[in-house]
């Protein structure tokens, strides 16, 4: 008589769904825009540095920093977005939910995982931009320490877009899904400017509806902080930590709330 | 395969409670941190807001390559809140502390060079904005007449059918005292249009540009003209105030005529509401005259005399 295998516990299952999903970003060749980046980098740095006027070292920091925020974001978007949408057109999804894999875990999986490779891309931009930028100082450029911190709260925001992305997937169509990240995405940045177009209202109603809106969709300028960084301004580890807690909710949110809507979905 | 939404697995409602729990919670502690995160930011901002653009007009121009017009839109966009962050921040140093106490022309918080810049590369990316010399006209002579003035003629240049820019461009000489300037724009812009009072007002303003009826004509030609709303409410506030004036100067000649005739200064508006009407003044049935913005005037009396004052609901602005 053979006995049964033992049941992995929930950590183990959510752990062996994320390394998957890291390994298959990599098979994917998602990691490729590093190259892209590292070019544009190098042509940023050379070309925009020299039409400057000796702003070389703000130009790099802008520069890369964007360029961090918009390849991470572009690959949270759209690799989230496929996250679902590929294991329900392969019916390898079938396979994961004959095994004891239930569908918020086999979510929280595929987030933890595609974090990760947002983790290794975001460090290794983060990484490219310090070697510019020690190379354009000759060895001490005092934006090194204010520029990681800026990387990492890139990062934050980077979580909470791929919430967003795995949210609109677990429900709706991949397009619908494309369109709905990429206006949170946009949107996002603005949010921080409702309150102010509220305040020119005389009308509570306008005011209370901006106010609401301000509060209801994720405030991403909160975790853009990259002009600051060029002059040198840091975030406070008050601030850091604040955003820190403020994209755990979200994410923590976004999360729940496509376990929700994913239990609910039929793939017959 | 089209997914569909079911009704809910049996083993779902207590998970589905806890799902449901989690989103609120987590949501309500966004806010609640949203709330701290906003009062941090302004600070990390504050201090690069007054940071010009550091690639030139024409570099930004080579750069944007076919959208040069969107470019300046968001430059337009960057000008304006610049403006009304410089605006917010004097009102708040004010003793009142209004918004509406500080006016587009006399905003000095703002950095020169940072508006110049702003105003420089808008109109290089786009110089047919025509609304931004208009404003620029308005608000930068206070910070730097001369630039105000190349911006003008740049602009003229750029845009040579749109006549009324020659009379934003009469209004920076006339506010600066040259009055033969501003005579000689008005005339350069009567060369381009039908409209009479062009060449009407270079002849005032060769005259006598300081005659307080010239500055109303130049505000009401201004408002008219106005494609920028904050333009058109300055000049209009600019009217208010010239016309408060008036009526300020018309009720102090009542006031002292009742002195003069009485020996005492009147104890209330009524004393003198005949002598107030006759001077063609608005008067409420209550007997306090009525300034331009529909506020009653304020009649002082003190051991030195009688006076008139603005009411602290009014906005005629205070000079």
């Amino acid at each position: 008589m053979s006995a049964t295998p033992p049941v992995p516990s929930a950590r183990r299952r959510i752990v062996a769904i994320a390394r998957n999903t890291f390994r298959e970003a990599v098979r994917d060749r998602v990691l490729y825009n590093l190259v892209l980046f590292v070019l544009l980098l190098s042509v940023g740095a050379v070309f925009l540095g020299a039409a400057s006027a000796s702003q070389d070292v703000k130009i790099i920091v802008d520069f890369g920093l964007s360029a961090t925020l918009l390849f991470g974001a572009v690959i949270a978007i759209f690799v989230g977005v496929g996250l679902v949408r590929k294991e329900i057109e392969g019916r390898t999804l079938y396979v994961i939910f004959a095994k004891p894999v239930g569908r918020g875990e086999f979510l929280v999986g595929k987030y933890l995982g595609l974090c990760v490779t947002l983790a290794v891309n975001v460090a290794v931009m983060g990484a490219g931009v310090t070697l510019v930028l020690l190379a354009v100082a000759r060895g001490s450029a005092p934006l090194v320490g204010v520029l990681w911190a800026t990387v990492a709260l890139i990062y934050l925001e980077l979580t909470v877009l791929t919430g967003v992305a795995l949210l609109f997937s677990a429900f709706s169509s991949p397009i619908f899904a494309l369109f709905g990240s990429l206006a949170v995405f946009l949107i996002g940045h603005f949010t921080a400017d409702l309150k102010g177009f509220a305040a020119l209202f005389d009308a509570t109603a306008a005011r209370a509806v901006l106010v609401g809106l301000h509060y209801a969709l994720p405030n991403l300028s909160t975790f853009t902080l990259i002009t600051p960084a060029a002059h040198g301004i840091a975030p406070t580890p008050g601030y850091l930590g604040t955003a820190l807690a403020y994209a755990v909710a979200w994410d923590a949110a976004l999360l729940a709330a496509a376990a929700l809507l994913f239990a609910r979905r039929d793939f017959k | 395969m089209n997914p569909r939404v079911t009704a809910l697995p049996r083993w779902l409602p207590r998970r589905s409670v806890a799902l449901v729990l989690t989103v609120v919670l987590a949501l309500g502690s966004s806010v609640a941190l949203a709330r701290v995160l906003d009062a941090g930011s302004p600070t990390l901002r504050s201090a690069v807001e007054d940071d010009a653009p550091y690639f030139s007009p024409q570099v930004a121009r080579r750069l944007t390559a076919g959208f040069g017009g969107l470019a300046a839109d968001w430059y337009w966009l960057a000008t304006l809140q610049y403006v009304g962050r410089k605006l917010e921040e004097q009102a708040q140093e004010s003793p009142g502390g209004a918004r509406s106490a500080v006016e587009l022309d006399r905003i000095d918080a703002v950095n020169p060079r940072v508006l110049v810049r702003l105003i420089e590369m808008i109109t290089t990316l786009d110089p047919r904005f025509t609304a931004v010399y208009e404003f620029a006209a308005v608000v930068l002579p206070t910070v730097d007449v001369d630039a105000a003035v190349a911006l003008l003629e740049r602009g003229i240049e750029a845009n040579p059918d749109q006549w009324y820019l020659h009379q934003q461009l009469a209004y920076i000489y006339w506010q600066r005292g040259d009055y033969l300037a501003a005579a000689d724009a008005f005339r350069r812009g009567a060369r381009m249009t039908t409209a009479a009072w062009m060449a009407r007002m270079a002849e005032r303003m060769e005259q006598r540009g300081d005659d307080p009826q010239v500055a109303q004509a130049m505000y009401a030609r201004m408002y008219e003209q106005a494609q920028d709303p904050q333009v058109k409410q300055w000049a209009l506030k600019r009217l208010m105030e010239l016309r408060s004036l008036q009526e300020r100067h018309a009720i102090r000649s009542v006031l002292s005529s009742f002195v003069g005739a009485t020996g005492r200064c009147p104890r209330a508006w009524s004393d003198v509401t005949t002598g107030l009407r006759a001077a063609g003044l608005t008067v409420d049935p209550q007997g306090p005259p009525i300034d331009p913005s529909g506020a009653p005037y304020v009649l002082v009396v003190s051991p030195l005399g009688c006076d008139v004052t603005l009411h602290r609901a009014s906005t005629v602005p205070r000079g």
